[in-house]
């Protein structure tokens, strides 16, 4: 398979090392250890190669420096504009030997916005983006429409968090289904010399990083003193040496300054010093990184504690797995982001300068407790190494290009999709385009019935192979107008079963009738009388890795329901299933996810639909078991979000020919409870169907611990990820342009009432 | 077709003489009629065949009509479909005719488009009930208000805790993004309104509130679960348009800080858009929180109402694990009982560990020994407490007192109105008038002495005049100096008083008599236990409901005329509660109060 090509360029100088510029490499490094060829084209001139090195060394990766190559007039000492950058990428993009980039890497939102705006490169970007609105108030109408064209420009947009990543597709619809983690990589650890200093019943603490109000480091200085106060001898490890100029506090410099106490000497700070100060506080100096991780590498704990106003960002401090890296325990803010990457019954976890003296004297006094904290920040910082981040990359590649190869010189099959409505038939639409193997066109109609005649002519005289979508008067039109030795497949709904227009298809022009199950197959065989060997059965899909998140607190005990329009979807069932489940354990609620059936004339227009959702809703407010326990969430593409809240998917309804949410629910790690619909068991194992709300509801109260519910969950989202996985059913499409597939269905027609 | 002929067609579609191979080529009369029976069933199946096969010709004939009608329309001209239209809406009128089969279709098409009527299609007699209303009324405009057409305002809390028949129209109204125990805290002396997040700001719009109540706890579990969290930001926006709509209305918006916060850091928008933030709870509803009807045993060992947290630091793990072991320690984990039985597990046991200083608050007013939150100490006092036994109700009554005048959730909600700035009313069941009669001058300055020692200050006192008018001026003015309305009333007795009254409660005092500074409070304390009618003293009887009193304080409209003579209150139905006033505290002078 040939390598991908990666354009990467951060909008940071390289010779500065930070944070930054340390994405920058190991973004380069993830790359191309998933078998990327990697361009990396650097901002500023080269004046330290710390950070290139290892990026030289590394095979398939090219650096492109713009200021020595001259690849643009004007480029300052500090490096390009974003502006610039944006010239000179769409200028190596195009000059690249063997065509364009098949992705281009950007950081930086000034960058971002200037590469949109260009639009050159759009459609190939993977952006991140960290200086972005991270609260309610801040995204403005403004922010969203700038993250929308964002988004709309972008292949992916890298999150650092899954807070970050939930906080976007909550605001920013087009960012749904584009948002991929890709967390802060921890390069490796320094190699530290020497064996680590026999315990001498001094707790040492140390803090790495700049003195400023909210980093805490002055309360910090104050540590040794109170501990001693408390008969535990400790040391206080102060490295760094930029100390913060806060407007609103002018003497915290002078404060910190004389609470650090004595600089070390130039040159030294590496070592401790001979004599300690009387206060415990040893200021250690400036060192880079690895002296840094070296110092931080003698002591017996980190501090991380910061003001709880730094507590609301959506992005996780890599002291924290650095520190982790050394198998260091942390003391640290207890925060829902800091609970997941340790587990909220992590032993140092502070609020107060109290909290953090109280914890230093309990590890003093138990070393398990250290212990303990040491083994859940190791095992932390393991998944956040160069190697995972490598794993994570190939995977988006993979879901970003899903090629089947052909050889060399093989002609192109010509496919035609044709159809008035191809939401349904996008992401598949998206993969075939992917195929080098294809040419892909689509004959859009402009209605169901209504298409440009002579467009669709040319279409059925070019293609090798035509999808219908739907079977509606475009199959009917196609199979009429067939070209010889050509394939013709069509892709039948639902609704399209009890309409009339299959009876109009030729049957006999037609290769491939395609049913989302063998119930629906079963269903077309009987009703149409159309061969049983031309119809087959190809499911839905579901994004497994983008359903697949950690779910809420409380999520066992939140339903869902995805669409109550219209009726025959039977949100009174739930209703059901919720006041059953309430009489025992009012902790119960539903969450329903869908727009309004007022919102649908056509719906709203009869009288049983507009019955049906009064009464639904009266008895919502009215029953005490339901009053309450009912949110109408918002109606959005945010479902993988949504989904972390839903410990059970419902599905209630008369009649589906798939149901594609539980299957989404299923992939998330929720429990599916299928209401008995003709046709589910052809869709859904048989233990999550049920017969009545009854019984639906003491399936869900049956898996009564935290545990079983996990446990069903896991299973569902196995099942789902086997059978529905998106990538494994198009790959069985891929196939179908070319060969018949076995049939879904033998209708035996003259088999005996319940032989069948 | 006759069933002979649906066997005949079976016969013919599976060749019947053929010889059954298991029978040995003979049919035995039970084997004949179950022959029958296959006959019988084949012959159904081939004429269901028969009738699909005849369905999908028909439904193929009308696909081809609708390929012919589709064709028409696309090449016809607007002036032609116009024609069609008008000639299948009027064919008795000359012009263009349709095909018959194209008229039948466009007639089919029209009914299909149209729908059944009310009562026919509908799931229910419910829904065609509601889809007759909506088609009357044409409901559906309204759009996602519509969520919102059925919510009764404060109607899931009215009967909660308190009686029937009081009024709290005058009293606050709060609404708010709730837990339902907070919503049972507040109901007995506010109108609760609690929002959801799909119709919260439809439903504060009309509820009239006097403030939005945004409550921490409820944004951790319930309908508003996770709107702090990124996760959720479609409900954390909801969150921000409703504290939007509540500034658009004038409402002042309170953020009550009563979970940790370092389970929702993602909210300090929330705090910075709101009036006022405040931490802690909504304090003790002593309405729910009281030790009425004590068992006469309760549990004598400590035990801790709470769930052991994960997230307890080093130093509360290690307490903790002292005192409750594995099961064998000397306190003993009971878990977290649902809120709604919180009350009675609490009566239930003597001695708590209590998890916070809300609950040990909630455990005391219960009748019970509270320690805790856990300290080096609380080993020693739980056994102290242990060995003190239970307490005993004069003990009972002075703590309730206490919470009562500085924890209690009236106290907790003034505190609020206040920091938002609105006017410092206390709640109606705090509300009560003295109603006096003055028989001499001195009679004013020892009722105006009386009124002015209590620790609960009357919000009116309405005095009559049975004697001489000369001289109670200056003592009726030094009540009013301190902000107690006073009226005098021409009438002669209690019933005139009552009526001027504008308190719901009211006190009847006797002239010339001195009245204990806690006589009120330890009145309308009970009265916020018990959420009687009227209270009075009877002796041998403290804290308990009964069916016979003299009033010391009773609703006023008890004491106007046409109400219900005193001795048929208990047989009407109406809660009356007996107290035996504190020996220490709440001096009476007067006999004449007991009955």
């Amino acid at each position: 398979m040939p390598a991908r090509s990666a354009l990467v360029y951060g909008d940071v100088n390289l010779n500065l090392i930070d944070g930054s510029a340390i994405w920058v490499q190991s973004m380069v490094l993830a790359l191309a250890r998933a078998g990327c060829q990697v361009t990396l084209v650097l901002k500023a001139p080269v004046k330290t190669d710390r950070l290139l090195t290892p990026l030289a060394g590394e095979a398939g990766v090219t650096i492109r420096r713009p200021a020595e190559e001259k690849l643009l007039d004007g480029i300052g000492p500090n490096g390009l504009t974003p502006q610039q950058a944006s010239t000179v990428l769409s200028a190596v993009d195009r000059d690249r030997d063997g065509g364009r980039h098949d992705i281009v890497v950007l950081r930086g939102r000034r960058l971002v916005d200037a590469v949109v705006t260009d639009g050159d490169l759009s459609g190939r970007l993977w952006t991140y983006l960290t200086d972005i609105p991270q609260s309610i108030p801040e995204m403005t109408a403004e922010a969203v429409s700038w993250l929308t064209e964002v988004a709309n420009s972008s292949q992916y947009v890298l999150c650092q968090t899954e807070e970050l990543r939930c906080f976007l597709e909550g605001s920013v619809p087009a960012a749904c289904g584009k948002c991929v983690l890709f967390p802060p990589v921890v390069p490796p650890a320094p190699e530290v010399a020497g064996t680590p200093a026999e315990p001498d019943g001094v707790i040492r603490l140390v803090y790495t990083g700049k003195f400023a109000p909210r980093w805490n480091t002055y309360e910090m200085t104050q540590l040794p003193g109170l501990l001693a106060q408390r008969g535990v001898r400790a040391e206080l490890h102060m490295v760094g040496d930029k100390i913060h100029n806060d407007k609103d506090d002018p003497g915290y410099h002078n404060r910190m300054r004389a609470a650090l106490g004595e600089p070390p000497a130039p040159g030294e700070g590496a070592e401790p010093p001979a004599v300690v100060p009387a206060n415990g506080v040893v200021w250690r100096g400036g060192h880079s990184r690895e002296g840094a991780m070296r110092i931080a590498a003698s002591a017996d704990i980190g501090l991380g504690w910061r003001h709880p106003s730094l507590d609301a960002s959506l992005e996780l401090s890599t002291k924290v797995l650095e520190f982790g890296l050394l198998g260091l325990p942390v003391i640290l803010n207890r925060t829902p982001m800091h609970e997941a990457l340790l587990g909220a019954d992590y032993p140092m976890f502070a609020a107060a300068l109290d909290d953090v003296v109280a914890i230093v004297e309990s590890a003093a006094a138990d070393p398990a407790i250290l212990k303990l904290a040491a083994s859940r920040t190791s095992a932390a910082a393991a998944e956040y190494t160069l190697d995972q981040a490598s794993v994570r990359v190939r995977r988006y590649l993979d879901d970003a290009f899903p090629r089947i190869e052909v050889a060399p010189g093989t002609p192109k099959l010509k496919v035609a999709v044709a159809g008035h409505d191809l939401k349904f038939a996008g992401p598949l639409l998206e993969y075939l385009r992917q195929q080098p193997g294809l040419e892909l066109r689509t004959d859009h109609w402009i209605s169901l019935g209504e298409h440009d005649e002579q467009a669709s002519q040319a279409m059925a005289d070019w293609a090798d192979v035509v999808i219908c979508e739907w079977c509606g008067p475009n199959a009917i039109w196609y199979s009429k107008h067939k070209r010889k030795g050509s394939r013709l497949i069509i892709r039948l709904h639902r609704f399209e079963v009890f309409a009339r227009y299959p009876y109009g298809v030729k049957i006999s022009a037609v290769d491939q009738v395609v049913t989302v199950d063998k119930h629906y197959a079963q269903l077309t065989a009987e009703k149409t009388g159309w061969p049983t060997s031309k119809i087959v059965a190809l499911p839905n899909t579901v994004e497994v890795g983008q359903m697949d998140r950690p779910k809420l607190d409380g999520a066992r005990f939140n339903l869902g329901l995805v669409g109550i329009v219209p009726s025959r979807k039977r949100i009174d069932l739930a209703l059901d299933v919720l006041e059953e489940l309430r009489r025992d354990d009012e902790r119960y609620l539903l969450c329903v996810k869908s727009g309004m059936p007022w919102d649908l004339w056509w719906i709203w227009q009869k009288p049983e639909e507009r019955g049906h959702y009064a009464a639904a809703l009266h008895r919502i407010q009215r029953s005490p078991l339901l009053r309450g326990a009912v949110v109408f969430d918002e109606k959005g593409p945010d479902v993988p979000a949504w989904l972390r809240r839903v410990g059970f998917m419902l599905s209630t309804s008369d009649d589906e020919s798939f149901h594609v949410a539980p299957v989404e629910g299923m992939a998330s790690g929720a429990v599916p409870v299928i209401r008995h619909w003709p046709g589910a068991e052809g869709v859904y194992d048989t233990r999550w169907i049920h017969e009545t709300p009854a019984e639906m509801a003491a399936a869900i109260a049956a898996l009564d611990t935290e545990e079983q519910w996990r446990e069903a969950g896991a299973l569902a989202k196995a099942q789902a990820t086997e059978a529905y996985e998106s990538r494994q059913v198009f790959a069985v499409w891929y196939r179908l342009l070319t060969e018949n597939l076995p049939p879904a269905t033998s209708v035996a027609r003259y088999s005996r009432p319940g032989m069948r | 077709m006759t069933d002979d002929d649906k066997a005949d067609v079976a016969l013919s579609a599976y060749a019947p003489d053929e010889p059954d191979e298991e029978a040995g080529g003979e049919l035995a009369p039970a084997a004949a009629g179950a022959g029958e029976a296959a006959a019988q069933s084949m012959a159904l199946t081939a004429e269901r065949d028969q009738l699909t096969r005849a369905l999908r010709d028909t439904q193929r004939q009308l696909a081809t009509t609708e390929e012919q009608l589709r064709a028409a329309k696309r090449s016809a001209t607007m002036k032609l479909g116009q024609a069609v239209v008008q000639a299948a809406k009027r064919p008795w009128i000359g012009g263009p005719r349709l095909p018959l089969h194209l008229y039948r279709m466009w007639q089919e098409g029209r009914g299909l488009r149209t729908g059944p009527g009310p009562g026919e299609g509908f799931r229910s007699d419910d829904e065609a009930r509601w889809a007759k209303i909506l088609q009357d009324a044409g409901a559906g405009a309204a759009g996602d208000r519509f969520l919102a057409a059925y919510t009764t305002p404060g109607l899931p809390w009215a009967s909660v805790t308190r009686s029937g028949r009081e009024d709290l129209a005058d009293g606050l109204v709060v609404a708010g993004v709730l837990t339902d125990a907070s919503c049972a805290a507040l109901a007995p002396d506010a109108t609760v309104e609690q929002l959801l997040p799909h119709d919260a700001s439809y439903v504060l719009e009309g509820s009239g509130a006097d403030l939005m109540l945004i409550e921490a706890a409820a944004l951790l579990g319930g309908a508003w679960a996770h709107a702090g969290d990124p996760a959720a930001t479609d409900r954390g926006r909801r969150l921000a348009d409703l504290v939007d709509v509540a500034r658009a209305l004038g409402k002042p918006v309170v953020f009550l800080r009563n979970a940790p916060s370092y389970l929702m850091p993602y909210l300090d928008w929330l705090a910075a858009a709101c009036d006022a933030v405040v931490d802690g709870g909504l304090g003790v509803q002593l309405a729910r929180f009281n030790p009425i009807d004590l068992p006469e045993r309760r549990g004598t060992g400590p035990v801790y109402a709470a769930r052991r947290d994960q997230r307890e630091g080093p130093a509360a793990k290690r307490l903790l694990d002292e005192l409750t072991g594995d099961g064998s320690g000397s306190v003993k984990v009971i878990g977290p009982p649902p809120w709604r039985d919180e009350p009675g597990v609490y009566r239930q046991h003597q001695v708590f560990l209590a998890a916070s200083v809300e609950q040990a608050r909630e455990q005391q007013a219960c009748g019970a020994r509270a320690v805790g939150p856990v300290t080096e100490t609380s080993g020693q006092e739980l056994a102290a407490a242990a060995e003190a036994g239970p307490r005993d109700l004069a003990e009972i009554k002075a703590v309730l007192l206490d919470l009562y005048e500085t924890q209690a959730t009236p106290v907790r909600l003034a505190e609020l109105s206040r920091q938002v700035g609105l006017p410092p009313r206390p709640v109606p069941g705090r509300r009560v008038a003295v109603l006096a009669g003055l028989g001499e001058a001195a009679d004013a300055g020892v009722l105006a002495d009386s009124v002015l020692s209590q620790r609960l200050r009357p919000a009116e006192v309405v005095v009559w005049l049975d004697g001489a008018a000369a001289g109670v001026a200056g003592a009726l003015d030094r009540v009013r100096a301190e902000g107690i309305g006073v009226s005098v009333v021409t009438g002669t007795g209690v019933a005139d008083a009552a009526r001027a009254a504008t308190a719901p409660w009211s006190a009847v005092w006797e002239p010339g008599v001195t009245y204990g500074p806690a006589t009120l409070v330890e009145l309308m304390c009970a009265l916020e236990c018990s959420r009687a009618d009227a209270v009075g003293y009877v002796p041998g009887a403290d804290f308990v409901f009964t069916d016979v009193l003299d009033p010391a304080v009773a609703r006023t409209e008890l004491y106007r005329d046409g109400a219900s003579p005193r001795s048929s209150w208990g047989r009407r139905g109406l809660r009356l509660f007996a107290v035996t006033p504190s020996p220490v505290t709440s001096p009476v002078d007067s006999e004449k109060e007991l009955v």
